[in-house]
Order: structure tokens, then C-alpha cells, then sequence
């Protein structure tokens, strides 16, 4: 699939990530334990060695991460908002405009109460989903046009709703993409409580939104931290599947791979964390002091009473590890709809920050702004949105190319460690003297074992099988042998020209001799031994045709051709010598030149 | 028969460097049987026998007639026939009458498996009896002096 094709079903609203979107199947009036489900396991894409060193590389990778990787800032926005059960406003789009802020390369919305009627707590609800997210993008794109923003995921869970949506230019870069939902208090008893996350990968990092609804009414803050407590625990993203966008290379598939993590995995294991929604908590105070506090601007003062907030100072409290910028906005609960009026029922709702978007403490996220969208007045809660600015580190492929490569040396290095390992002495033997017909010389060279397993050697012929292993005026002692590690061999080479080699030399002509010799090494390299030498030529193991020469002559009486055949030279030499020396009548016949 | 090692090796070099005579030291007794070691040696490691191997059988079937043994020579190629009556021109008539100490059947004996020898086919043992053959076959043409 094409980069253009995925772009175009991306703009199309196709939706794109995991093809198991954890859906609810179980009983709504059931508690579920979570989504969590054992079947699937994440195909990581094959990194081509096997596992064990496939961990060990790993694990180095990770190690040298500085090596190659790189921090990239993104924008994210973050908006949560209870929308109590309306149609998307006419000023929805006021959401995002930011004003001269920059464009979010991320954009997360948590939505609560999208549904109210009953039977939100029993199916879900595909169209609202389908509803929002379209409205979404929609004004996504037209506040921020020319990003081409698509949808990441989304999900709809008994009227608690997430999306994420990115710009194009992060497309090739976000992966590992799931859902999940964790449902607190028993449905349709308690409420629609609970939460919805979205958990994905962009470049070699992982980040995580929470849309959650928790527990309503002042008294439940016992019960709001119980919530957000399950949540943490429960809140579990099956294992992503790992369809990419694109083809991938081997490359990008071992990068993809680093720190991997693609589930199943708990809302903490994210660099990044933000947690948005219709928390609940409030402030304990009586209506109309809050309504004046409220009213004047003044805050700080109602902040200090404010529930979550002191939750927070708790240090056993799933909230402790957050961070939440200054609230700096109106409580944006409980307003008449359509107006800027706190609640004029005989409720007399107290006005509180309901709508808070929170974020793991975390030295690589920053809260650049935190405000309430008091003119999108449609429902009784008023929408939040905050922007971050968030690193991710990107691996730079050239650079986790170089470390990769420098580990897959050094995990070579260590597998030759358990491979037999023989060290030869010496690799050239030039004979100096030329080999004589008959007289042998030696040599020796030693083959040691320097590795830590048992060896065994053999020379082989670098012929077909069967064929000799050296020349025929080599002989080798031992031809093959075992060594224990620290063991070493003299192997002993004979030179020696013999008849029959003698006889090959003498046909081969010239007087080079040269062979290379090759120890292989069972499980191990071979090993080569370069011989040179000369040979001396030799009037020996010749065709006599070759040595007789015939002389051509004319007779000095007929006048015709003679033709004379001396015998070899080395025979009347030897002759000669016998009878003049050997004989003890010395006679006058030399005895050469048979005619 | 049977010279020192090393003056075998004082011949192999005197006559692989053509020096056209050997070393003067060598003129002792055992000098001279290491001379005689190294003729045999030459006409042991011919690739070819002096004889040819087709031969073999032939000859040793007419080891006993002397006419046949002669018509059997004729049939060798002409470097070959030209040695062989060399040797037996040198054996008959210069060593044998000198040396009246040494029975022509023992020289026969010593000649006689370096320049009859069996196809390379036939196995390495040789019965006695062919050797025996063999050294008889010569035997004919040492004490026949003459061609």
C-alpha cells in the first residue's frame, strides 16, 4: 500500500491503526475486569537472528540508546469535555483556536456523556462515535488548514469518548496504535464511569491519553479515587498489531522494533501520559462562596479546597505522580446550557473544575497552556483544552545503523568465542634449497587451540572429494588430529620427490613446485599453508625417448645416413667410471658410443 | 650391493649438474658400488622398463631359449634396444671377465628387476619363480656375448 493511497483513505475517514479494536463484549451489568485479552500475542516483525541473541541485542541497543537517537518537540493539544449528551455546537471550532499559538501535531480529544440514554450502557454506540469524529477532524482541519489531519483511533464506551488525530507529516512515524477501556462501579447501577485510553508510538517512544469519567457528587471523593485507582491498574492496551502504513525495509523494521513494547501493556508504560476528564472532584464549600470566589476571579483560594488537588498531596494516590498546570479559568461546572450562568436549578449545583487534564510527571512534557472555552456554551460543563509540548526520540537510521552494526560485531565476537578457534603458526613455507630426486626435506608447523571447545582438524583437498590433499611430493603427519583448548600439534611436512612425483615433476617441465595446503577446521575456518620451492631437474625417472639423443651422421665408406644413438649420459657417465675405476685390469676402451 | 647415503647423494648432484664425470673421491671400493647402486636406481625408476612390460610374460616364458629371447629384444624400441645391448655389452664384456669372483647368474639377478618388470596391473609380489625367470632370461644374453 502506497504512501498516497494510505493518505487518501486517511482524508477519506477511513480509519487506520490495530484491525482488533478491543470491542465489549461482556456483560455491561458485569463488572469487566478489563479488555485484556490473553489470545494475541504482538508479532514484533523478525529481527534476523534468533532469540536469544535477538534479547542480547536488544538489550545492548537499548543501552547505547544515546548513540543514535535524537529528541523531537511535538504539540500536542489535549481537550476533554462533558458534553452531556448534545450535538456538536455551532462555535465547536473555538476549541482549537488557539489564537497564535502553533499548530499541535497531535491532537487528543476525551469526550463525556456523549451519550445519555440507556442504552448507551448496554451497546456501544458507533455512530455517535463516528459522529464526533467527524465533526473533529472537520474543524481540525479548517482551524489548522493545510496539515491534512487524520484520525488516529477512536472510541466510544458507554458515553465515554476518545480520538487522536495527527497531521500528515507524523503518518510515517506512528505506530503500535490500541484502544482500551476500563469500566468502573457496576453499569447502569452506579453509572457510566470508568475510562477509555488510546495508546500509541511516535517515532521510538510511546505516549497514552485517558478519557475517564469518574464518580459525580461531592461526597464520592473516596469513590473518585477508587475509580481512578482501578483505572490505573485495569486500564490494560492489547498487544498492537504491528500492520505498518507502509513497507517497511529491513531497516525500518529493526528500528520500529527498538523498545518495541507494543503491548500488552498498562497506562504507565508510556514516556508520556495525560490523563483527561470529567473527574468529579470538588470543592467542599458552600455554593454561593464559591459561585462570589468564582464570579471575582479569584481562583487560588478555591483551588486550595479543591479535592483532586489535595488528593494529589496523597502520596498513595494514583494522582500523586501527576502534574497539573495552574487553573487559571472559571470552575466549568455547572453552567445552564446556552448560557454563562451557574446552575439555576433548586440544584444549585456548587461550581467546580470537573474538567481537568493531567499529566504524569514527566521532565520531557511541558504545559504550555491550560484554559476552559467559556463560549461554547452548548452543554453544562464548559470543553478544557490544554497544549504540551513533548519530546519523542526519533532514531536517526544512520546512526542506529552504526550501532547496531558495532553490537552485531561485538555479539560475533562473542559467539566465536564458543566456536573452535585454531591459530597456525606460520601460513608460507618457501623450501630454499630445491628439492632433490630422492632427498627429502622437512618442515614443521604448529596448529594451536586458542579457543575454548574441543577442535578438530583435517587437511583437505581443494579438489573434488576424493582427490588428493596435497601434491605428490608432499607427505603430511598427522593428517588429522583433535585438540583440546590450549592444545597445540607440530604437524610435519615431508617433502620428498620420489619416483613417481619425480616422474610427474619431470613431465610438468619447468622446475617451480608450488602447492597450497588447507586445514580445515571442523565447526571452525580453514587454515592455508603456501608452499613454494624448485625442484632440481634430473636426468632420473625419465622416458628414455627423452634422454637418448640421436645423432645423424654418414658413414664414411657407404656415404649414407647413420643414425646414431647414444645412450643416456648418466648410464655411460656411470659406465665409464665403473670400468675405469672399478674394473682392476684398466682397459682403453672407454665404453661409449655404441654403433 | 649398496653405497653410503651420501655418496649416492655426491653422484645424483655430479650428474643432475652434467659435470660430465664424477668426483674423483669416489674411486674407492665402496665408491664403487655406490656407482653400480645408482645405475640400477636409473634403470629401476624409467617410467617405462627397459624391457617393456608387454614383454613380461613373453620373456619369461623364454627364459630358457636363447634364439627366442633374441627375436623377444628385436621387438624393443630403438632407445631402449640401444641401452639394453649397451648394458649387456658393458656387463658381458668389461665386468664379468674382470671380476672372476662373481657369477654372471648373480649380476643376472641384480640387472634383472630393474629392467623386467611386470604391467603395474599384475600384483607387487612377484613369485619366486619369476624372479627366478627373469634373472635366467637375462643370463642368456650376458653369457651370449656376442649379437
Amino acid at each position: 500500500m502506497n504512501r498516497r493511497r494510505v493518505s487518501e483513505l486517511l482524508q477519506a475517514g477511513v480509519a487506520i491503526g490495530p484491525k482488533n479494536l478491543a470491542t465489549n463484549s461482556s456483560n455491561p451489568f458485569i463488572q469487566p475486569i478489563s479488555e485484556f485479552d490473553n489470545s494475541d500475542t504482538a508479532d514484533e516483525g523478525p529481527l534476523p537472528v534468533s532469540t536469544v541473541k535477538a534479547e542480547w541485542m536488544r538489550k545492548r541497543l537499548e543501552e547505547s540508546e544515546q548513540e543514535f537517537v535524537m529528541g523531537e518537540d511535538l504539540i500536542i493539544f489535549s481537550g476533554t469535555w462533558n458534553v452531556d449528551g448534545t450535538e456538536v455546537p455551532e462555535n465547536f471550532s473555538e476549541w482549537f483556536e488557539f489564537g497564535s499559538r502553533q499548530t499541535p501535531d497531535i491532537v487528543f480529544i476525551g469526550l463525556q456523556e456523549v451519550d445519555r440514554s440507556t442504552q448507551a450502557y448496554i451497546y456501544e454506540s458507533s455512530l455517535k462515535e463516528k459522529y464526533w469524529s467527524d465533526a473533529i477532524l472537520a474543524k481540525i482541519n479548517t482551524t489548522y488548514p493545510g496539515f491534512n489531519f487524520v484520525k488516529v483511533a477512536s472510541k466510544l464506551y458507554v458515553g465515554i469518548y476518545a480520538a487522536v488525530f495527527i497531521r500528515d507529516r507524523l503518518i510515517p512515524v506512528v505506530s503500535h496504535v490500541s484502544t482500551s477501556i476500563a469500566a468502573c462501579g457496576l453499569m447502569g447501577l452506579v453509572g457510566n464511569k470508568g475510562a477509555v485510553g488510546i495508546r500509541f508510538r511516535v517515532y521510538a517512544e510511546y505516549i497514552c491519553f485517558i478519557s475517564s469519567h469518574l464518580a459525580a457528587h461531592v461526597p464520592q471523593v473516596e469513590r473518585r479515587n477508587q475509580d481512578a485507582a482501578e483505572i490505573g491498574r485495569r486500564l490494560i492496551f492489547n498487544a498492537a498489531q504491528t500492520d505498518y502504513w507502509e513497507e517497511l525495509n529491513m531497516l525500518e523494521t529493526l528500528i520500529r522494533s527498538f523498545r518495541a513494547n507494543p503491548g500488552p501493556a498498562s497506562i504507565w508504560e508510556s514516556s508520556h501520559l495525560i490523563w483527561a476528564g470529567d473527574l468529579n472532584y470538588r470543592i467542599p464549600l458552600d455554593s454561593s462562596t464559591v459561585r462570589h470566589l468564582s464570579r471575582l476571579g479569584l481562583y487560588d483560594e478555591l483551588l486550595q479546597h479543591d479535592q483532586l488537588n489535595l488528593v494529589r498531596c496523597d502520596e498513595s494516590s494514583v494522582w500523586a505522580q501527576f502534574e497539573e498546570a495552574p487553573i487559571n479559568f472559571a470552575p466549568t461546572f455547572k453552567y445552564d446550557r446556552g448560557t454563562v450562568e451557574f446552575d439555576s436549578s433548586e440544584k444549585e449545583r456548587i461550581p467546580a473544575w470537573c474538567d481537568r487534564i493531567l499529566f504524569q510527571r514527566d521532565d520531557q512534557l511541558e504545559c504550555l497552556d491550560y484554559s476552559a472555552v467559556m463560549q461554547i456554551k452548548s452543554s453544562d460543563h464548559r470543553p478544557v483544552r490544554a497544549l504540551f509540548r513533548a519530546k519523542f526520540n526519533r532514531i536517526i537510521p544512520e546512526l542506529f545503523t552504526k550501532t547496531y552494526e558495532r553490537q552485531l560485531k561485538a555479539l560475533d565476537k562473542l559467539e566465536n568465542e564458543l566456536i573452535p578457534v585454531t591459530l597456525l603458526q606460520c601460513n608460507e613455507i618457501v623450501l630454499e634449497t630445491p628439492l632433490v630426486f630422492r632427498r627429502a626435506q622437512t618442515r614443521s608447523v604448529e596448529i594451536l587451540n586458542v579457543g575454548q571447545v574441543i577442535c578438530q582438524f583435517r587437511f583437505i583437498s581443494t579438489g573434488p572429494p576424493g582427490s588428493p590433499i596435497c601434491q605428490p611430493w608432499i607427505r603430511i603427519k598427522p593428517i588429522h588430529d583433535i585438540l583440546s583448548p590450549g592444545e597445540s600439534r607440530q604437524i610435519k611436512l615431508y617433502f620428498l620427490a620420489d619416483v613417481t612425483a619425480t616422474q610427474k615433476l619431470n613431465q610438468a617441465g619447468g622446475n617451480k613446485i608450488e602447492d597450497i595446503l588447507v586445514i580445515h577446521v571442523e565447526g571452525g575456518r580453514d587454515h592455508f599453508v603456501h608452499v613454494t620451492g624448485t625442484f632440481r631437474p634430473t636426468l632420473f625417472c625419465r622416458p628414455l625417448e627423452e634422454i637418448c639423443e640421436e645423432t645423424v651422421s654418414t658413414h664414411q665408406k657407404t656415404g649414407e645416413m647413420v643414425r646414431t644413438r647414444r645412450v643416456p649420459k648418466p648410464v655411460w657417465i656411470m659406465v665409464d667410471f665403473i670400468i675405469r675405476n672399478g674394473i682392476k685390469t684398466v682397459s682403453a676402451n672407454t665404453g661409449c658410443d655404441f654403433c | 650391493m649398496s653405497g653410503a647415503d651420501d655418496e649416492l647423494a655426491v653422484i645424483q648432484d655430479s650428474l643432475d649438474a652434467d659435470e660430465g664425470v664424477l668426483p674423483e673421491n669416489l674411486k674407492t671400493e665402496i665408491g664403487i658400488l655406490s656407482v653400480g647402486e645408482m645405475l640400477l636406481r636409473f634403470l629401476d625408476c624409467l617410467p617405462q622398463p627397459l624391457i617393456p612390460s608387454g614383454l613380461y610374460e613373453a620373456c619369461l616364458e623364454a627364459s630358457s631359449d636363447a634364439s627366442l629371447a633374441s627375436k623377444l629384444i628385436s621387438l624393443l624400441p630403438p632407445p631402449s634396444l640401444t641401452l639394453f645391448e649397451y648394458l649387456i655389452a658393458f656387463l658381458g664384456r668389461h665386468y664379468l671377465p674382470r671380476n672372476p669372483g662373481v657369477h654372471p647368474f648373480d649380476v643376472a639377478s641384480v640387472f634383472a628387476p630393474c629392467v623386467l618388470k611386470p604391467p603395474a596391473s599384475r600384483s607387487a609380489d612377484r613369485p619366486r619363480s619369476d624372479i627366478y625367470k627373469a634373472a635366467n632370461f637375462l643370463l642368456l644374453f650376458l653369457l651370449n656375448r656376442s649379437h
